[in-house]
């Protein structure tokens, strides 16, 4: 079944299975792997992207449901070799640990401060509440997106 | 699985036609795919909602609120429209899920998968608001929401039909809506209640208290009715709108083992409740 989509900024004419899942797209058939799978029900948020300008899990869509739409992943954060603030903001504070939640952790970030580039704690705490991470504890996350909207803030 | 994506309501009737019994209808889908993944896809003819752009909107008339049934919670959450007229209606959006989940799901999806603890229906049922299908053949219902939902996971749905709409008439009134759940955000209500109460002069003239995960399926409180309605708004008795709603949970799921937590539980609902309509009164 024929999709015509947009992800990254690369147009794309495909023909794919019509019940395969958006994650499954991604990773499988266009080699975006940093959109990772953990719970595969819309819990932990390992697999957020961003449709349309809003943070989604791409577990819980069929990749036809992109149709005409605009799909952003993680590894559109990179620029020419350059990260995104919010990568560096989460080098910087020490917001990484095993990594497996971090790309999720962060297009939920970016989409919020795409929305909200002044958030406060709380707006920070609720975009993220659907992203689960078993090692930091949150608060080096949470202070790596203040940092970030500071840094973005101040450029 | 053969997959259908109309992106308009003229193909919409189209695929409607074709539909059978078997065929199943996906929007946000953060419940079909999971049913999917329980279940698989089969041979099953799936339905794809979510490129019905005319379905997505928040209207207001002089009399009504009108919401298409795409239009996806985080909608509902800054709707300013829903803000006005229907605050715990966005309330209780805001409470559901994730935001990730709250950017794909959609008033439509919540009402037709009719789970017992879903958290917009209470408030339907409290604003008595209309649901609007289309059918096979382009037929049209509008069915009140306390006749639509008929149990866990089911409703008047017919085969080949699908909502299109939700609305309800603007009324002033008192709004409440609470979520009991295991912890406070991001989780399945395991108790939650909607309320409407409408004052005048000082005097409750009437009262619309919904619950739903209270049984199979949400449903309005007579005791707290009872209760309420013709009582002085500065003589409301707190131990006796609690007791009052206690007695609804044990009349509703009188064997389960849940009761005892949901008594206790019940009586933060009704401190919510009384906190709504003795603000309305300040206002």
């Amino acid at each position: 079944m024929k999709l015509i989509t947009e992800v990254n900024g690369k147009k794309y004419d495909v023909d794919i299975s019509p019940n395969m899942r958006l994650i499954d797209f991604l990773r499988e058939e266009l080699g975006l792997t940093g959109t990772k799978e953990g719970c595969g029900e819309g819990e932990c948020g390992a697999c957020t992207i961003i449709i349309d300008g809003v943070a989604v899990n791409s577990c819980m869509m069929l990749a036809h449901q992109i149709r005409a739409k605009k799909v952003y992943t993680i590894e559109s954060l990179e620029t020419d070799g350059e990260l995104d603030q919010l990568q560096k903001s989460f080098i910087a504070k020490g917001a990484v640990q095993c990594g497996f939640c971090t790309p999720g952790m962060l297009m939920s970030a970016k989409a919020l401060l795409m929305r909200d580039p002044d958030p406060s704690g709380d707006e920070i705490k609720k975009a993220l509440e659907g992203n689960l991470c078993r090692c930091t504890g949150y608060n080096k996350i949470i202070d790596a997106v203040q940092h970030a909207a500071e840094e973005i803030k101040g450029a | 699985m053969q997959l259908m994506t109309p992106d308009s309501l003229v193909m919409l009737n189209s695929c409607l036609d074709h539909a059978t019994e078997d065929t199943l209808f996906i929007s946000g889908g953060t419940d079909m795919i999971l049913k999917f993944r329980e279940e698989g896809f089969g041979t099953s003819q799936v339905i794809d909602l979510s490129g019905l752009s005319e379905l997505k909107y928040i209207t207001e008339t002089e009399n009504e609120v009108c919401i298409g049934a795409l239009t996806t919670l985080s909608t509902l959450v800054y709707s300013d429209v829903l803000k006005a007229h229907a605050p715990m209606l966005s309330c209780a959006a805001d409470q559901v899920g994730s935001t990730q989940i709250r950017n794909a799901a959609t008033i439509g999806g919540n009402v037709a998968n009719s789970f017992a603890g879903a958290d917009l229906i209470p408030p339907l049922f409290a604003l008595n608001a209309q649901v609007d299908t289309l059918g096979k053949k382009g037929v049209k219902r509008s069915i009140p929401v306390r006749d639509f939902v008929t149990g866990n996971r089911k409703n008047m749905l017919e085969a080949g039909e699908v909502i299109c709409q939700v609305r309800f008439e603007k009324k002033r009134g008192a709004q409440f809506f609470g979520k009991i759940g295991s912890r406070s955000r991001v989780t399945i209500s395991k108790l939650n209640m909607a309320s409407f109460v409408q004052v005048e002069n000082g005097k409750i003239m009437s009262a619309e208290v919904a619950f739903g995960a209270l049984g199979a399926s949400a449903f309005l409180s007579e005791g707290a009715q009872t209760c309420l309605v013709g009582q002085s708004v500065n003589e409301i008795d707190f131990d006796k709108l609690s007791a009052a709603l206690i007695q609804q949970v044990d009349d509703a799921i009188p064997t389960r083992k849940s009761r005892i937590y949901k008594r206790d539980a019940v009586v933060s609902l009704a401190d919510g409740l009384l906190k709504s309509v003795r603000s309305e009164c300040e206002v």
